[in-house]
This record gives C-alpha cells, sequence and structure tokens, in this order.
C-alpha cells in the first residue's frame, strides 16, 4: 500500500511518462512508419493492378475459390477478438493487470477489424458493387439472402466494428481530458472537443461506470457470436473438413490465440521505444502469456478432437480430407502450423520462460504465423479435395496476393503507430484507480 | 443442516454401499442390458468432476470468491473413483450400444471398459493430488489444479465421445466433449448454489459476495451452454446432410423427445436467464438454489434425450441410481468435521483426511 | 455561493464527504470530481442505480424485434427457398437478430449516457479553464439559507 505522497507523485508521474510518448517523434519512429506505409502503398498499388487486370492475377481458381485473401479475413478478425478479450473479459472477471494493455488491446480491436473488412472487398474482385452485400432491396425489390453465412458476415463485422469503436472511444475519453493538460493551441482544441467537456463530476462518471459495464458485458458475446459467425462461413457447408461442429469455440480459442500473440508482439517493442517499463510490468506479460498457453492448449485439443474423430467415424471423405492435411501437397504448412501452436506454447509452462520478453515476443511471432498457417491450412486444403476426384486441383498463391498480405499488415502497422502518437497508449485513468487500490 | 461429524469410515461407508448396491442391481437384479446405469451414470460422473474442476479452476485463475466453498467442491473427489469403479460395471451393458456386435479395434468391450475405468481413475488420483495440495496449502497447488483440468476436460471427452455418441455410431459431432465438459462445470456451479443454501443458514456467514458471484457464473455458463447448443444445431441443421441430420431429427422434431429437447432449453436457459438478469435475486439463497435445480433437472433430461431415442431405459431403476447417487454427492459435499463453520473464510481446513 | 475543497488523497475526500453528508448538508448540493469513480462517494450520496440501463434494455429489445422483423418481412415478401431450408427459417434469422440486439443495444446505451450525464458540455469545450483534475474535489452549493 503505497503511500499517500507516493500516490500523488504516481498519478502525475503516470500521466507525464504515458503521454510524453505523444510528443515528437524519433526518427525510429519515421523509419517504422515509412516501412509499414511503404507496405501499405504495395497493397493499395497491387489492389489497383488487380482490379484493372480482373482476378486472374490471384491464384484463386476452381476448386480453390477461396484464397489468401480469406485467410486474411479470418485471420485480421482472429486478431481483433484478444483486444476485446482483454478489454472486456478481463474487466468482467476484475483482473486488474489488464489496465497495462487494455488501451493498446482496444486500437489494436479496432484497426484490426478495419484491415479485416477490407479482405472481403478485395476478394469480391468487382469492389465497387460491395453494396450489394447490405440489406437493401434492389431494382427488383429483392431483398439480400438473410440465411446465407456470409450475410450474418455482414452483420457481425459490422456490429463488431461499431462497439468496438464505441468501446475504444468511451474508453479514452478520461484520458482524452488529460491529454488535452498537455496540449497547446489548436491541438488542445481537438482534444477538447474529441473529451466532450469531460471533468470527472459524480454524475459524469455514475453513468460512465453503468455504460462501460453494458458495453464490456454487450462487448463479451459479440467476441464469441463474431468470430463463431465467422468460422460457420465454412462450417455451413458441406465438405469435409469443413462441415464440423467444434469450428465456433474452435475458431474462437484460436482467434484469442493468435490476436494475444499479436498484442505481445505490438506491446513489447511499444513498451521499450517509449519507456513504460513501470507501467507495463514483467508480471502483466506473465499473465498475458499463460492466457497464450491456455488458448494453445485449446486449440491442440481441437486438432486432435477433429483427426481423431475424422478417423473414428470410418468416413472416406473425412480420413481422406485430413489424411491429406498430414501427408499432401500442403503438409510442411501443417506441420508448422502443429509446431508453431502446439509444440512451441508448451514451453511457457516453464515459469522462467514466461517472464522471459524476448522469449515472448520470438515465441508470438511463431504464433502469429502458425495461426496464418492454420487458417491456410483449413480453408485451401478443403477445397483443394473434397468429394469428387476429378476435381481435386492446387492453389498457388501469387504476388499479387502475397503482396496484398503485406499490405494488409502495413495497413495495421501504420494505423498502430499513428496511434502511439496521437492517443494515450495506456489507459491512464484506469492505472489511477488500480493504482489506490 | 446439521453438521455431521464426518470421518474417514462413514464417508468410505456410504460410497462403498452405494457402489456396491448399484453394482449388484445392474449385475444381477437387471441383467438385460438397459441404459439405465448409462444415463445415472453419465449425470454422476459430470457433476462430480465438475466440482472439482470449479475448485481448480478456483485455484489456477486465483478466484476470490470461490475460497469460501472450495473444500466442499474438492470434498467430493473420491466419488470419481466411484465412477470409475460402476464405469466397470458398464462392461455387462455394452449390447446397448449398435457396435457391440460388430466389434472393432477401437470399439470393442474390452477395450472400451479398460480405457474409461484407466482414465477415471487417473483423473481420480489427480483430483486426489489436488485435495490434498489444498488442504495443506502447498505452493504447488496450481500445479495439480493443472493438471487436474487436463484431465477433466480429457476424461469429460471420452464421457461424451465414447460413453454417449457410440451409441449413435458412426454418427459425430466433434463438438460433443467441448459440450460436456461446458456442462458439467456448469453443473458444478449449480451444486456450489445448493452448498451456499445450506451454508447461509447460519448467521453472520459473509457469504453474500460469494453467492452473487456464484450466480453471475451461472448465468455466464448457462449463457455459454445455449450458445454451445446452438452451434451444434445450426451446423447440423443447416448442412442438411442426410446421413448426420436424421440423429438431431429424431430428438428434436419428433415426439416425445420434441417436447423434451424444448424442456431442457427452457430449464438450462431461457429460465435461468431471466431469472438470474434480475440484480436483487442474485442473493437469495432460494432463488439461486432453485434456479440451479432447474439447471440440473435440465441437463438430466437431456442426457435423456441423447440416450432414449437409442436404448432404452428402466424408469424405477433410473430414478433409484440417480437418487442414490446424488444422494452421495451431497453427503460428501455437506460432510463437515468438527470443525466450527464459523470459520473465517478461506482458511478452510479442508475437511478431514479421505481416502 | 460555492464552497469548495481539494484533497490530494482519496481517504481525506471520504472523509470530508462523511462529514458533509452527516452534517446535514443536502446531497443535492453536493458534487465531486475524481479523477476516477469512487464507488464509496456513490453510495454515499446517491445509491440510485443509473437509468443507463433502461436505455440499454429497450435498445436490445428493440434490436432482437427489429432483426426478426427485418429478416422475416422481407422473406415473406419475395419468397425464395434457397438451400432447402424453409423460407422463414429462424434458426438462420437468429444470428441476425442476435448480432442487432448487441449493436442496438450499445448504441443506445452509448446514447444514454451521453443524454444523462449532459455530454457534450459545451462550455467546457470552448474554454480551457474547467479541466479533468489530478485532484479529488468537493463542491458545495450554498444557497440562501441561514
Amino acid at each position: 500500500m503505497r503511500s499517500a505522497e507516493e500516490r500523488i507523485d504516481y498519478y502525475r508521474t503516470a500521466e507525464e511518462e504515458v503521454l510524453a510518448a505523444m510528443r515528437k517523434p524519433r526518427p525510429v519512429f519515421w523509419v517504422a512508419l515509412f516501412i509499414s506505409a511503404s507496405c501499405f502503398a504495395l497493397g493499395m498499388g497491387l489492389w489497383v493492378y488487380q482490379m484493372l487486370k480482373g482476378m486472374g492475377v490471384a491464384g484463386i481458381n476452381s476448386p480453390v475459390g477461396w484464397g489468401v485473401y480469406i485467410v486474411n479475413f479470418v485471420f485480421w478478425v482472429g486478431i481483433a477478438h484478444s483486444g476485446t478479450l482483454i478489454s472486456a473479459v478481463l474487466f468482467l472477471f476484475r483482473a486488474k493487470f489488464r489496465s497495462a494493455f487494455n488501451r493498446s488491446a482496444e486500437a489494436m480491436t479496432v484497426f484490426a477489424v478495419m484491415t479485416a473488412g477490407l479482405f472481403p472487398l478485395i476478394h469480391l474482385g468487382r469492389a465497387w458493387y460491395f453494396f450489394w452485400l447490405l440489406p437493401y432491396p434492389n431494382q427488383r425489390l429483392l431483398w439480400v439472402n438473410f440465411r446465407s453465412p456470409l450475410m450474418w458476415d455482414v452483420f457481425a463485422v459490422s456490429t463488431y466494428f461499431t462497439i468496438s469503436a464505441v468501446f475504444f472511444y468511451v474508453g479514452l475519453i478520461p484520458d482524452l481530458a488529460i491529454a488535452k493538460r498537455f496540449q497547446t493551441g489548436v491541438k488542445k482544441k481537438i482534444y477538447s472537443a474529441l473529451s466532450l467537456g469531460w471533468v470527472g463530476s459524480f454524475k459524469q462518471w455514475k453513468h460512465y461506470s453503468k455504460l462501460y459495464m453494458f458495453l464490456a458485458a454487450f462487448a463479451t458475446p459479440l467476441v464469441v457470436s463474431v468470430h463463431s459467425v465467422v468460422s460457420w462461413d465454412f462450417a455451413m457447408s458441406v465438405i469435409p473438413g469443413w462441415h464440423t461442429t467444434i469450428f465456433a469455440p474452435y475458431f474462437v480459442a484460436g482467434a484469442i490465440f493468435s490476436g494475444t500473440a499479436m498484442v505481445i508482439t505490438l506491446v513489447v517493442p511499444m513498451r521499450k521505444i517509449l519507456g513504460l517499463y513501470k507501467h507495463i510490468t514483467d508480471d502483466h506479460f506473465e499473465s498475458i502469456a499463460k492466457i497464450l498457453l491456455f488458448t494453445s492448449l485449446l486449440v491442440t485439443y481441437s486438432y486432435i478432437v477433429e483427426f481423431a474423430l475424422a478417423i473414428y467415424s470410418g468416413n472416406v471423405y473425412e480420413q481422406g480430407s485430413f489424411l491429406y492435411r498430414l501427408t499432401g501437397d500442403y503438409k510442411y504448412f501443417y506441420w508448422g502450423m502443429l509446431f508453431c501452436n502446439g509444440i512451441v506454447p508448451l514451453a511457457l509452462f516453464v515459469r522462467k520462460l514466461r517472464r522471459n520478453i524476448a522469449f515472448l515476443f520470438v515465441l508470438s511471432i511463431f504464433v502469429n504465423i502458425g495461426m496464418w498457417l492454420e487458417r491456410f491450412i483449413i480453408i485451401v486444403t478443403a477445397l483443394a479435395r473434397d468429394f469428387n476426384p476429378y476435381s481435386w486441383g492446387l492453389y498457388k498463391p501469387t504476388f499479387v496476393e502475397l503482396g496484398i498480405t503485406l499490405g494488409s499488415f502495413g495497413f495495421f502497422f501504420t494505423l498502430f503507430l499513428i496511434f502511439t502518437k496521437i492517443l494515450p497508449v495506456v489507459a491512464v485513468t484506469e492505472l489511477k484507480e488500480v493504482a489506490d487500490e | 443442516m446439521t453438521r455431521w461429524n464426518a470421518n474417514t469410515r462413514t464417508l468410505f461407508g456410504a460410497a462403498a454401499l452405494v457402489t456396491t448396491v448399484v453394482a449388484v442391481v445392474e449385475l444381477f437384479v437387471r441383467r438385460t442390458p438397459d441404459a439405465s446405469l448409462l444415463v445415472a451414470l453419465t449425470f454422476f460422473t459430470m457433476i462430480v468432476e465438475g466440482c472439482v474442476a470449479l475448485a481448480a479452476t478456483g485455484e489456477l485463475a486465483k478466484g476470490i470468491w470461490l475460497i469460501p466453498i472450495k473444500s466442499e467442491l474438492v470434498r467430493v473427489y473420491p466419488l470419481i473413483l466411484v465412477a470409475g469403479l460402476l464405469s466397470l460395471v458398464l462392461g455387462a451393458k455394452t449390447g446397448i450400444y449398435p457396435w457391440s456386435e460388430h466389434q472393432n479395434g477401437w470399439l470393442n468391450t474390452r477395450f472400451f471398459v479398460v480405457r474409461n475405468f484407466v482414465l477415471l481413475l487417473v483423473t481420480y488420483l489427480g483430483a486426489r493430488k489436488l485435495a490434498g495440495a489444498i488442504r495443506v496449502r502447498s505452493p504447488h497447488k496450481n500445479r495439480w489444479a493443472g493438471l487436474y483440468i487436463g484431465l477433466f476436460i480429457v476424461s469429460q471427452s471420452f464421457v461424451a465421445f465414447d460413453w454417449i455418441m457410440t451409441l449413435e455410431y458412426p454418427w459425430v459431432s466433434t463438438l460433443l466433449g467441448g459440450f460436456f465438459f461446458v456442462e458439467s462445470f456448469l453443473m458444478g456451479l449449480a451444486v456450489s448454489a445448493f452448498v451456499l443454501l445450506f451454508r447461509m443458514r447460519a448467521p453472520g456467514h459473509a457469504l453474500t459476495e460469494t453467492l452473487r458471484d456464484a450466480s453471475k457464473m451461472m448465468f455466464g455458463f448457462s449463457v455459454m451452454w445455449v450458445g454451445f447448443f446452438f452451434a451444434q444445431f445450426l451446423v447440423i441443421w443447416y448442412g442438411n446432410i442426410p446421413d448426420e441430420v436424421g440423429y438431431v431429427l429424431k430428438r428434436v422434431e419428433e415426439a416425445p423427445f420434441a417436447g423434451l429437447s424444448r424442456a431442457v432449453l427452457f430449464l438450462v436457459w431461457v429460465i435461468p436467464f431471466a431469472v438470474l438478469l434480475s440484480r436483487p435475486l442474485k442473493t437469495v439463497p432460494p432463488a439461486m438454489a432453485g434456479v440451479a435445480g432447474l439447471i440440473l433437472a435440465g441437463l438430466f433430461i437431456e442426457k435423456l434425450v441423447l440416450v432414449l431415442p437409442v436404448a432404452k431405459v428402466n424408469p424405477g431403476v433410473l430414478a433409484f441410481e440417480t437418487i442414490v447417487l446424488l444422494g452421495l454427492v451431497a453427503f460428501f459435499a455437506a460432510a463437515r468435521d468438527s470443525v466450527a463453520p464459523q470459520q473465517v473464510a478461506g482458511t478452510g481446513p479442508g475437511g478431514p483426511p479421505l481416502l | 455561493m460555492i464552497d469548495r475543497y481539494s484533497f490530494d488523497t482519496r481517504e481525506e475526500f471520504l472523509g470530508k464527504l462523511e462529514e458533509l453528508v452527516e452534517s446535514g448538508v443536502p446531497k443535492k448540493n453536493i458534487n465531486t470530481f475524481t479523477p476516477y469513480p469512487v464507488h464509496q462517494a456513490e453510495e454515499l450520496l446517491d445509491h440510485s442505480q443509473s437509468p443507463v440501463r433502461f436505455f440499454t434494455g429497450a435498445g436490445a429489445v428493440t434490436g432482437c424485434i427489429a432483426g426478426f422483423a427485418f429478416t422475416i418481412y422481407t422473406v415473406l415478401s419475395w419468397p425464395l427457398v434457397t438451400g432447402g431450408k424453409e423460407v422463414v427459417s429462424i434458426n438462420a434469422f437468429i444470428v441476425i437478430a442476435y448480432e442487432l440486439m448487441i449493436l442496438f443495444g450499445g448504441l443506445t446505451a452509448f446514447a444514454g449516457f451521453l443524454f444523462l450525464a449532459r455530454l457534450p458540455v459545451f462550455k467546457n469545450v470552448l474554454s480551457d479553464e474547467t479541466e479533468f483534475s489530478r485532484q479529488f474535489e468537493i463542491t458545495v452549493e450554498r444557497g440562501n439559507r441561514k
């Protein structure tokens, strides 16, 4: 329990240290921004190229009509989910360690959903017809097909974006009011406007606390439902490897797994560059590492159950599909996926490794790669070989698809870098609240 | 609630008696293979493992709210051994399974019995280690808690895939294992509500916040249950694959199971959702125990809906076995040693040395 | 006439607040400004639950009903059987209704919050004087009374 002087001092230094990050950026920031913006520009350029030349420049064809674009869509939606987990779910469980990460996690959620939202458009080809996805009656008074999982996706992902953005903004309001104190001139006016004139009065806090709780309570089932709906894009089909009931919780666990890894990937360098060691400690990272371990075990369980039950069922097509994953054209990706997602995270059972930040960072990269491979395996192998051997085929992603994938990472990191400069990266108000308990 | 002066011998005696009686009934009195033992044993195993799983999760997640009732929850662990012993008796009943006539390398009576018994035995040993670690407040208890959760997940998955899913061989639902361990956890929470109902009759109990937290968890898991239920149902309904959809249609569209399925939904989700939304009701022990009772009833009926379309059940034997096994759970959970119940929350001794 | 008290710690703040409440100052004349929500202050000054929950509930129910109504209306206005499902396929529509329930519930909760907390406070936005303070403050409005 800190003394009164220590606490008063903590408030001031917490504010200053966190908001110092918003001052004039150092060269390393500009270099990072340049790299990610270039990747983004490359991706955009390739998208324009695809729109001009046609979808043939991408590798998707019959039978694999869903390729890297859909892999990326699922990947980025998955990344978004753990942001909401850390923010909303850990809030409901009153886990105090969340306050070091939750701002960055919420920002990650919003940016990841935006990135994910690009991919259905890219995959559409004729992206200018995207509005056909929205529920309106066309000129023949024909509405969209609400029975289609792709339509459920439209509703789920838009709801997720809206609610995440609102949740992110609501959490920011008190911190924007603090940020206002450190600005001058036009910037001060902007922060003032964004903070809605917040002063932390009794009535404001009373209703705010309730709102925050409701948003967290809504965001939790939303997170589960969104990735379940995304998984149902596949599970609602009838092909082996896709049609299986475990997809919904399997995808949700996988999403939290990959998203938690991305949080580590982002926060470790951010902490170092912005010097926030006092507020984001090794204990915080250990707690996050435990979540990583737990979700890794859930994902491994799903791998085992799917494979075992496919063999058990005696169904020739299911057995064929899973044996193809293990021994077929994409076997290196499959083994890579098992290694990165199932084997390497087992090291987190060792406490020393959970607290080794460098190890966690490297592990998080492995997990990000492994989870991308997992989406690739699920989507591509099931399409490459389904029921009829005559229609079997291979899929090779082209430079356009891979370039756009790189561009999506560029987009995400550009947004995140800009965020670190214009908004407080740690929830200062919550830090104060936690410090006083 | 009278305080039993429990000691090892009474509890051991009760467990041995119940095991022997059920085994005798199943092996000698009711010789024709029916599914009464299967349903009763499945339900029993899920409740018992769920209680210990709840305690283990509380350890791992440092759930402060669980501390006052942890000893009652962990105390039922010897019943996992009872479940294991009764699973041997299940070997005599494998006639209810369609694979019993065309046995293969995985699905044959001997392997079926041995693997399930061994799994339950290992789970029992893990639970025993955990109970011991909790009682002496060992610094390594997290390790045992983690191990138990792993064993719990595997063992519940086998209850789902081996005991229940093979009734409809070769039908497969990969989510059934997950569904069962969520149900088991929910049953553990329901038992907590009963434990709290009894503990809160004593004055000066300081357990209101514990009950509020248990109610919130019950709410959350009831919603999670319906989510898993819907995930399973939606995939099978949408795919409409003839091989698969028949198994669901049998249970959801045809009478009498259609009505029973609807009842299950009401008892496990609709009513608990409506009741647990209310803030004041969350701290009223009889209301929470009532909701818990409905949840348990609903989950029991769900086992019947899973089993009855395929195998016959003798209502009398089923009722007898269920009551006797549930009674055993209650007996173990309620048994306290001579230490006064006014012990400060969090310093409970964990009970007498058990098996 | 407004009395202001400023404190650097929560304990001093709560002590003074209790003192004021016990000395009979009407609660509606007391306002607090804190760097984070202090729950004990809420208990002292105003037990009542925030009405945000009504906005949320209304929004959620509307969203759920709208989800079913919209999907059922559109599918009946041009009945097309797709995928062999019945025309009014409730199982599929549950997903849409669920998402809309959460969307509307969240948005109305936010709107309700803005309305109840009387945000944005344009006076504060335009002027630079009022600030979100680091200290715990109490203001008491003393009207024309003896």
